[in-house]
C-alpha cells in the first residue's frame, strides 16, 4: 500500500513541474500578445489633409496666376487652354503650344516645395473614353510613385472643357 | 519535508516571476499611455494649425471678393490687416506671413511706406522666445491692386507647439 502511494507521488512530480511551466509559458505569451496588440493599435495612418490642401491650392493658384503676356495668354489657365484648343495661335512672339509648358512649369516651381516634384496633365474632359491629345508637363514618372497627391480642376472652354490634373510626390 | 520545501520554492519562484511580469506590463502600459497622450496633443496642434490655415485662405479680412474659391489675397488688405482683430476670431499662439518669391532673393516687407513695391506681409509676427512651432505652407494668389495682376505667393501659418 505504502509502495503504491510512493509510486503515485513519483509519477505526479514531473506532471506538476510541467503544469507550472505551462502556466508560465501561457502567461508570458499572454503578455507578449497584449503588448503587440497595444503597439499595433497605437499605429495610425499618415494624415493627408495638409498634402491634399497643398496640392489643391497649388493647382488653383498656379492656374489663376498672370503670365505677363497679353490675350490669349494672360493667365496660366488661358495659356493652357490656348495651347490645347488653338496651339498655333501667337502670344507675343511664341506659339501657345510652345509657351504653355514653360509658363506652367515656371509658375509651379516658384511656389513648389523643393523636396517635391510635379506632373501636370491637360486633357479633354472625357479623355478616358474618347481619347485624344494630352499635354504632359513635368516629371512623367510621378504617375507611378506612391504616395502621390492629386488635384483636379476644370477649364471651361468653348468647344471642349479641359481637365487639368496636378500630381505631386516627394523627390526620390 | 525537503519535497515540500522544493514545492514551496517552486511556487514562490513562479509567483515572483508573474509579479515581475505584471509590473513590466504596467510600466509598458504607462509608457504607451504617455506616448498616446503626447501623440494626441501634437495631433491637436496639427489640426488647429490647419484650421487657422483654412480660415486664412477663406477669410474676407484678406480675400478679394471677386474670387469665390478663396486663396486670393488682396495686397491692400494684407498691408493694412490688424493682427489683434484676427486673434479675436481664431485665438492666440499663432503667427502668419505671406511672401511672393522673388528672383533676386531680396524680400521687402510691406507697410504703408513701401507699398506696392514689396513682397512680404507679416500678418501676425512670430514671437522670438518660443522655438517649437507647427508650420504649414500653402500657395496663395496675391492680387496686386495697382497693376491689376494676379501673382502667386506662399502663405505660412505657424502654431506654437509640437505637431506630428
Amino acid at each position: 500500500m505504502e509502495n503504491a502511494l510512493n509510486d503515485k507521488n513519483i509519477i505526479s512530480q514531473p506532471l506538476k513541474g510541467q503544469m507550472s511551466m505551462l502556466v508560465l509559458v501561457l502567461g508570458i505569451m499572454f503578455f507578449i500578445m497584449l503588448g503587440v496588440f497595444l503597439f499595433t493599435s497605437n499605429i495610425k495612418p499618415k494624415n493627408t489633409d495638409y498634402a491634399n490642401l497643398y496640392v489643391h491650392n497649388l493647382l488653383l493658384t498656379s492656374l489663376r496666376s498672370y503670365t505677363g503676356y497679353s490675350h490669349p495668354c494672360m493667365s496660366v489657365s488661358d495659356t493652357l487652354s490656348c495651347a490645347y484648343l488653338t496651339p498655333n495661335r501667337f502670344c507675343s512672339s511664341d506659339e501657345c503650344f510652345q509657351l504653355a509648358p514653360s509658363v506652367a512649369e515656371e509658375t509651379i516651381r516658384r511656389v513648389l516645395k523643393q523636396n517635391y516634384d510635379f506632373l501636370l496633365i491637360v486633357e479633354p474632359e472625357n479623355w478616358d473614353t474618347v481619347g485624344g491629345e494630352r499635354i504632359v508637363i513635368g516629371n512623367p514618372a510621378i504617375e507611378n510613385i506612391r504616395p502621390k497627391y492629386t488635384a483636379n480642376e476644370k477649364i471651361l472652354a468653348y468647344g471642349s472643357n479641359l481637365r487639368i490634373v496636378l500630381m505631386i510626390a516627394e523627390k526620390r | 519535508m525537503r519535497l515540500g520545501q522544493a514545492h514551496m520554492m517552486e511556487y514562490m519562484m513562479l509567483m515572483v516571476f508573474i509579479i515581475i511580469l505584471i509590473f513590466a506590463f504596467m510600466i509598458l502600459m504607462s509608457v504607451f499611455q504617455i506616448g498616446g497622450m503626447r501623440t494626441e496633443e501634437s495631433e491637436n496642434v496639427y489640426k488647429q494649425s490647419l484650421i487657422i490655415t483654412r480660415f486664412m485662405l477663406n477669410t474676407p479680412y484678406l480675400n478679394n471678393p471677386r474670387f469665390a474659391d478663396g486663396s486670393a489675397f488682396d495686397d491692400s488688405k494684407l498691408t493694412t490687416i490688424n493682427c489683434t482683430e484676427l486673434k479675436k476670431v481664431v485665438g492666440r499662439n499663432w503667427f502668419a506671413f505671406v511672401w511672393i518669391p522673388s528672383s533676386s532673393g531680396n524680400d521687402v516687407e510691406c507697410d504703408t511706406s513701401t507699398y506696392p513695391n514689396c513682397n512680404k506681409w507679416e500678418i501676425c509676427k512670430k514671437r522670438k522666445t518660443r522655438t517649437e512651432t507647427c508650420v504649414h505652407e500653402v500657395p496663395v494668389n496675391i492680387y496686386r491692386k495697382m497693376s491689376d495682376t494676379m501673382d502667386v505667393g506662399i502663405l505660412t501659418v505657424g502654431l506654437y507647439g509640437k505637431c506630428t
